[in-house]
């Protein structure tokens, strides 16, 4: 197994420090296009794609491995041990925070610092103690919804119809729209995304982290941010005052400069 | 013909700010289906007419790919109209200066066509496992049968050659089956096949292969499994044939050969089929000794 090619890795930049970008659900390594070309002039930068993602390759899907966020922490970890990685400044969006806290907690050698945009340990409403903005019934709405679009995007019933999966066709398809994911993969991901809960994780994790929230955020609220603060021991919360759940992509210039003065 | 109003499409149609995802338009279609008054759009958000769950769709995917490529085409969503009913929609929307530009179209029957699909695609998958499990298991045992089996030694041999880990092979007979069948009848064999089979699935773990090898013959490998680990298993499973003699005719015993996969193995492709070749090797002297015993290839 090529662990390189099976998440379509790309190193990128020769700085001392390596910063590895993991992008959120729904999303590929696309996702960083906007801040990578400010970052790769003073770092190395690991890019790459969960399997199941963007330009992965999706035969190494595995349904009980990536069945939960673990299955995904692994593949951070073996991307790291592949490039023998040390002292890696991980940088997750959304649901990748939560990916690096596991992947950190199992190998903590590997991390130095983790770098959180938009976390949100847990999306469910836990009341009266924890109100991670969504209701189980919203979530399944969602995994519905999910399975709507893609059979409206067409690639879903394919292989059904086929009888089986005519993977570069379908691939080749998927190029050609931004952040395409084949479907059969992405629910996997969701249900392992919005249904996980991580509270208890983030208290594990011992890394020098900073947790960038933005100020309007649907997906992950300020109080989130506050509680994933309160909840990781070494932790730094900066909340920016922006809109939308993808600051590294709207706010490009901000996060970067969070990053450096991280970094120091 | 005079210039239409966009009141006078039948989709709603509607604006919404980049950053701050305020309502700034709404034609007439909008308004009367969410019951948005059209002076009052200034109070609301997208997210005050879209369903939570879409909320997290749009946020999740919509807007990282409308800031990349500028437009979304064909999006299902949930409107949530004032009163609280959720009502499908399909959307096309673009950015152009920080503004997205919504037109949208309910879609109840689409809605109810997706649903039966889902549905539909369910029952498949559940009949395609159903299937997938009868072409593996064989019929009187219920373990593995040797097709299944060799596709799960294949999938191991690549987990192998990526990492070692130690896998013993133990291939086991029941002793003088022949003149079990020839003595008692096919029925009280196919007994004896059966309680052999649960004895394996009992004494060994989820993680290891158990498979109907051939006729009276079963392969069981071991996963992760150092050579005490492999004598322990062995040793449980001649107690547990011994005690079934108390409940069914005949003398029941079992011959085993066992073969451990060493890490010089680990490079070879055809190293399992080496391995089972090995076993095979132990099990025939197990017979020559005297049946009812465990020979080990390393030691033999």
């Amino acid at each position: 197994m090529n662990i390189l090619k099976r998440n379509n890795v790309q190193v990128i930049g020769s700085g001392e420090v390596t910063l590895m970008l993991a992008h959120g659900f729904g999303c590929d390594q696309n996702m960083w296009r906007f801040l990578q070309p400010m970052l790769e002039n003073r770092y190395k930068i690991v890019l790459f794609d969960y399997v199941g993602c963007g330009q992965s390759d999706a035969s190494a899907f595995d349904k009980q491995r990536y069945q939960s966020l673990d299955g995904y922490a692994q593949d951070v970890i073996e991307i790291c041990e592949e490039l023998n990685l040390e002292h890696v400044v991980f940088v997750g969006h959304s649901v990748s925070c939560i990916i690096g806290s596991i992947a950190a907690t199992k190998s903590p050698d590997i991390f130095e610092k983790i770098v959180m945009v938009c976390p949100s340990p847990c999306f469910l409403n836990f009341p009266p103690d924890y109100f991670g903005g969504f209701e189980k019934d919203d979530l399944e709405e969602l995994i519905n919804l999910m399975d709507k679009n893609y059979i409206g995007w067409a690639s879903y019933l394919a292989p059904l119809v086929m009888g089986q999966t005519n993977k570069s066709e379908l691939i080749e398809e998927l190029q050609n729209s931004f952040c395409s994911t084949d479907p059969r993969y992405a629910k996997p991901f969701a249900k392992a995304t919005f249904f996980a809960d991580d509270r208890e994780t983030i208290t594990k994790l011992k890394l020098p982290t900073l947790i960038l929230q933005s100020k309007n955020d649907n997906l992950a609220s300020v109080e989130v941010g506050l509680y994933m603060h309160k909840a990781i021991p070494n932790s730094t919360l900066d909340v920016i005052d922006a809109f939308g759940h993808c600051l590294h992509m709207t706010e490009p210039g901000v996060v970067c400069e969070k990053i450096e003065q991280f970094l120091g | 013909m005079t210039q239409p109003s966009l009141d006078s499409f039948p989709c709603l149609l509607m604006v919404t700010d980049f950053e701050t995802n305020k309502l700034e338009y709404i034609n007439r279609s909008a308004s009367a289906c969410l019951g948005i008054n059209t002076d009052d759009i200034q109070q609301h958000s997208l997210f005050d007419i879209i369903s939570k769950a879409s909320s997290i769709f749009f946020e999740s995917y919509v807007r990282p790919t409308i800031v990349s490529t500028g437009e979304c085409q064909e999006v299902q969503l949930s409107l949530v109209a004032s009163s609280g009913e959720k009502l499908p929609a399909v959307a096309n929307i673009e950015l152009a200066q920080a503004k997205i530009y919504w037109s949208v179209y309910t879609a109840v029957a689409r809605d109810r066509l997706y649903q039966e699909l889902i549905e539909v695609r369910g029952q498949l998958e559940e009949e395609t496992e159903k299937l997938v499990r009868l072409t593996r298991i064989d019929p009187l045992t219920q373990l593995l049968n040797r097709r299944a089996a060799l596709d799960d030694l294949n999938s191991l041999q690549k987990r192998l050659q990526r990492q070692f880990i130690p896998v013993s092979f133990v291939v086991i007979d029941i002793d003088l089956f022949k003149k079990l069948n020839d003595t008692y009848g096919h029925s009280h064999g196919d007994e004896v096949l059966v309680k052999v089979a649960t004895i394996l699935l009992h004494v060994s773990r989820a993680s290891d292969i158990v498979v109907r090898w051939g006729g009276e013959e079963f392969l069981v490998v071991l996963y992760g499994s150092c050579v005490e680990d492999t004598h322990c298993f062995c040793e449980r499973l001649h107690s547990a044939i011994s005690s079934l003699n108390d409940s069914i005719d005949g003398e029941v015993s079992v011959s085993v050969g066992v073969s451990a996969l060493s890490a010089d193995y680990s490079v070879c492709s055809e190293m399992i089929d080496n391995c089972i070749k090995e076993a095979d090797a132990a099990l025939y002297q197990a017979k020559s000794n005297g049946r009812s015993r465990t020979e080990y290839f390393e030691s033999i």
